[in-house]
């Protein structure tokens, strides 16, 4: 407990001053003001594609942005023994812009589109009187769509690799079909070596459906594959 | 637990979840991805909720208790957030009693943080906390009087009649 070691001297107490009582620190406490959520919290908690869209009515169309967190698999061979991890990380710096076309009323069918097409300005859309009718691909912060996977292959460590000494983090940038399999995916960085294993274990990898309004759509997330010869503390 | 459920969950406790968060973590920024993901999590799993185990608020505090600490421990990898320091903002040169007590807060050891955070500033009962933190209620009033002895050592400047300066 040695942090819980508090110098007790009289250079760090008031000697004049009696104990602080729980009232007074209480009402000292206090002191430090509430705040409210941002407005913004709003649209990072329903302006994502959920499971289950629409049937609040107060989504129209909208470009919002969210950070790009990823899903982190660690393989840790140590001892001889493989470890995995999952952790959902935030390591990727920066934001992606995720305009989304919602919804506002069941009559209407929705859709999404890809970042680039949309708002480049990220401030919120005017909403739209016509909505695409097709369902196209979305992104999906890889947090929500990591929770929905199915069925995971664990990457193989390849041996070469492991006998030099590689290490590092493979980003891949994978596409989901409606069905939820792994329709394409890229290696965006990483070794050569373990991208390869990477790929082929992801490509097998199946996810739940996306759905928006219950309609299944394609997703595209990103995906880092960690390759670390030291088990994680 | 219903969409509408939902809804009206965050519009009732989006400030309650994220001024906890932020007091937890003393950024801004992770209080608003800790809030985003708690309430992710309500609309994912509402199912997770169970009325019969506390109130909704309560469950909710806990969540982003639990994702405050997966990710202390990510980041920082400590081995006892009871012993952890805390963020060391104590700077007496930081203007205004509601930044001090921040940062005299902010100080504190995680757990004991949240002790102070659930006791003082949300309000919940030694054994409410127990709930939200998985513990013992001994173990929580001793985190809350050892918070305490240290915030009465802090804090001691600025008391009525002291002036803090």
């Amino acid at each position: 407990m040695a942090m819980e070691e508090i110098d007790m001297d009289s250079s760090s107490v008031p000697r004049s001053n009696r104990t602080m009582t729980d009232e007074e620190l209480s009402a000292l406490l206090q002191k430090w003001e509430g705040v409210h959520a941002p407005a913004s919290l709003e649209a990072r908690v329903f302006g994502m594609p959920q499971r289950t869209l629409g049937g609040w009515g107060r989504m129209a169309s909208r470009s919002v942005r969210v950070p790009i967190p990823v899903v982190v698999m660690t393989v840790a061979a140590f001892l001889g023994l493989t470890v995995w991890s999952v952790v959902v990380g935030y390591n990727l710096p920066g934001t992606t812009r995720v305009p989304l076309l919602l919804s506002q009323s069941s009559a209407a069918r929705p859709s999404a589109t890809l970042a680039d097409g949309g708002n480049p300005s990220g401030s919120w859309a005017t909403p739209e009187p016509q909505i695409t009718p097709s369902p196209t691909r979305i992104q999906v912060p890889a947090s929500v769509q990591a929770i929905d996977t199915i069925f995971r292959v664990p990457p193989v460590y390849p041996p070469d690799a492991r006998a030099k000494g590689i290490e590092g983090t493979v980003i891949l940038d994978v596409i989901i079909a409606a069905d939820g399999t792994v329709k394409d995916l890229t290696a965006l960085s990483g070794d050569g070596a373990l991208a390869f294993a990477a790929i082929t274990a992801v490509q097998q990898w199946v996810f739940e459906p996306t759905l928006l309004n219950g309609e299944p759509v394609e997703v595209e997330t990103t995906v880092a594959v960690t390759f670390t010869l030291h088990e994680p503390k | 637990m219903t969409d509408l459920d939902c809804r009206n969950a965050f519009d009732e406790h989006k400030d309650s979840v994220y001024g906890f968060a932020l007091r937890l973590t003393g950024s801004a920024a992770a209080a608003e991805d800790l809030a985003q993901d708690c309430f992710l999590e309500l609309l994912r799993h509402p199912g997770r909720f169970d009325p019969q185990r506390g109130s909704l608020r309560a469950y909710l505090l806990g969540v982003v208790r639990n994702l405050a600490l997966r990710r202390w421990r990510t980041e920082r990898r400590l081995e006892s957030l009871d012993d952890a320091p805390g963020d060391d903002r104590t700077d007496a040169m930081v203007a205004g009693v509601s930044m001090l007590v921040s940062a005299a807060v902010q100080s504190l050891p995680p757990l004991q943080r949240e002790a102070v955070l659930l006791f003082e500033y949300e309000g919940f009962t030694l054994e409410e906390i127990a709930g939200i933190t998985k513990t013992e209620v001994g173990a929580v009033k001793s985190r809350l009087h050892r918070a305490r002895e240290r915030l009465r050592l802090i804090l001691a400047p600025l008391r009525n009649g002291d002036g803090g300066d």
